[in-house]
């Protein structure tokens, strides 16, 4: 199921090619404009590694969201959300697969991104393999993101608007560009519950300063992410669930 | 329903015996108070071409959306071979392919291979079991020499038969085809509507189809049911339907044309000319009308050339039905 779904993703992707190649551009040229704008006027080198993990991070949830979002209208304006539930499958495991699809695919072009950076402006990273756990929990936190918006998908007409606003808040609050520890309290308490910036925050202390997974746990920020991501995906899939359900129900499942 | 469950009746499984779509008192109410479908009965055998029919907001699609699991009924029961599509979801969906109307129903970004390929692993079969059926389906389609090019460059026709053929990809024994001939030129309808007939009478599937074209319906169709305001107003094999239906309405074809003055006609008649000659049609007449009509052209000196029953056709039926003018049949 996992599979197949997620061969059907990419096979649409590699038909969408040019807009694919179009959208990774954009992302690059975006970072390199950003980078820019904080080194008024000048690239500085010194913040290209602290500024990749948080717009790594940006990037993988723009993208998992708008797969959600955009994915999810497309397939209910063609009717193909319909046929996939014409699946003997539970509508549960059409969502995971669904989901999986989207991650697998935005994870493998978030790298595709990260590396040509690293490779063309030749960024210093330590490798650490205790980065793969907050990693994998950041992904997981982006999951429980998309689907809380894909849920909205199904429900709400004006889901463009809301996923535009959401994507540029993530991007300006997660300590991309700025340190979470700049912004005032109150706001770094509303950064901390946006997906990703627990994640870059964990991820930048273990790359970028040599901290131990368990330096990380002791100053609870790994159990704090690891909370985030739990609650996001839990939340994010009963919700999304719900919308599938619900639109099952009064049968606004196929074409608007 | 467990009636499949139960193995065997004298030497025959139990499942043969039983309707392919069974639907008793569904009901879909969409929100407070609007009957999308209104407690309909209906039980289609195996095999059989059924025609649903009905105007716009009938309620039509919204029951294929039932048959489908798609939408969740209010109230009553429908299923399929014996499996109720609610309880027994995952079992009555096996024995369904679906063509929906509004959507493309398939990835117009993908290949027509691709699709069939998607489609298939989503019902649950393997690589090996899909392609022999693909390969097949795709040539009797004539999508063969096409079939690693994007469906989204085919023509209209073409990606219809590309969602027949992915509603068709697991051979299942019910197919659902909600407005399959919409949109399409006349020499698609053409191989969609032969292709309906192929299915219907090669392979012995039952077919449930809805439609505006009525020609189609009586073209295709065992039976047909004709659905107004939620409600089925009457469901019956096409000729009955039309025996039932038929008028005591006459076509008198007079040799010359004329313009008839001074002939006093049946109110409701019409008179039309076609190649030289005049054509009356009538109105429901009894006999002694008929004749008395006749004698009036005779004793006016007009000759004679044919006085024949008009046969209705499924739309006039359709039309008297979802007008009100009759009661349930």
């Amino acid at each position: 199921m996992l599979g197949n779904e997620t061969v059907k993703g990419l096979l649409v992707t590699r038909a969408n090619w040019g807009t694919l190649v179009a959208a990774l551009a954009v992302l690059v040229v975006f970072y390199l404009f950003v980078q820019f704008l904080i080194g008024a006027g000048r690239l500085v080198p010194a913040l290209y590694a602290s500024t990749l993990l948080g717009f790594s991070a940006y990037a993988l949830a723009y993208m998992v969201s708008l797969k959600a979002v955009a994915g999810t209208l497309e397939e209910m304006n063609a009717g193909t959300l319909e046929q996939m539930h014409l699946s003997p499958l539970p509508s549960w495991a059409l969502s995971l697969g669904r989901l999986a699809a989207a991650v697998i695919e935005a994870v493998g072009l978030t790298a595709l991104v990260g590396a040509g950076l690293i490779l063309v402006l030749g960024i210093d990273i330590s490798y650490r393999l205790d980065a793969l756990v907050p990693l994998t929990l950041t992904i997981l936190d982006v999951a429980g993101f998309g689907l809380l918006l894909g849920a909205l998908a199904i429900r709400v007409a004006s889901i463009g608007a809301i996923l535009h606003v959401m994507q540029a808040v993530v991007l300006l609050l997660n300590g991309s560009f700025v340190p979470v520890s700049l912004f005032p309290s109150w706001l770094q308490v509303v950064s901390r519950l946006l997906p990703t910036t627990l994640g870059v925050e964990v991820g930048r202390r273990i790359l970028l300063q040599g901290w131990s997974l368990s330096a990380v746990w002791s100053d609870h920020s790994l159990l704090w992410l690891l909370i985030h991501s739990s609650v996001m995906l839990v939340l994010g899939a009963l919700l999304y669930q719900r919308s599938i359900l619900r639109a099952l129900h009064e049968g606004r499942l196929g074409p608007r | 329903m467990a009636i499949v469950e139960r193995r065997t009746v004298q030497g025959q499984p139990v499942a043969s015996r039983i309707p392919a779509i069974a639907i008793e008192g569904l009901t879909k109410i969409y929100g407070r108070d609007l009957r999308a479908v209104d407690g309909i009965h209906l039980q289609v055998p195996a095999g059989q071409v059924f025609g649903l029919l009905g105007p716009n907001g009938a309620g039509k699609t919204t029951t294929i959306k039932l048959l489908c699991g798609l939408v969740s009924p209010s109230a009553g029961s429908a299923a399929l071979r014996g499996f109720d599509i609610r309880q027994q979801r995952s079992s009555a969906v096996m024995h369904l392919g679906a063509v929906l109307e509004g959507g493309r129903n398939v990835y117009w970004s993908l290949s027509a291979w691709q699709n069939l390929l998607y489609f298939g692993r989503l019902k649950g079969l393997s690589g090996g079991e899909i392609k022999p059926r693909a390969e097949r389906l795709l040539r009797d389609l004539g999508l063969w020499s096409v079939r690693h090019a994007q469906v989204g460059g085919f023509s209209r026709g073409m990606q219809q038969k590309v969602a027949i053929a992915s509603a068709l990809i697991t051979d299942p024994p019910i197919l659902l085809l909600d407005e399959p001939t919409i949109g399409l030129d006349v020499e698609a309808a053409r191989t969609v509507k032969d292709w309906i007939v192929s299915l219907a009478q090669e392979q012995r599937k039952t077919i449930v189809l809805t439609t505006h074209q009525l020609n189609l319906a009586q073209e295709l169709s065992d039976r047909v049911a004709i659905m107004r305001a939620g409600r089925i107003v009457a469901d019956m094999p096409v000729l009955d339907l039309l025996r039932r239906f038929k008028q005591d309405r006459y076509r008198i074809v007079l040799a010359t044309q004329s313009e008839l003055p001074g002939i006093e006609l049946p109110a409701g008649a019409t008179v039309g000319h076609e190649d030289g000659a005049t054509v009356i049609t009538s109105p429901s007449l009894q006999s002694r009308q008929l004749y008395a009509l006749l004698a009036r052209l005779n004793e006016a000196g007009l000759p004679l050339r044919s006085v024949s029953p008009v046969e209705p056709d499924l739309e006039d039926v359709f039309l008297e039905l979802v007008r009100g003018g009759t009661a349930n049949v």
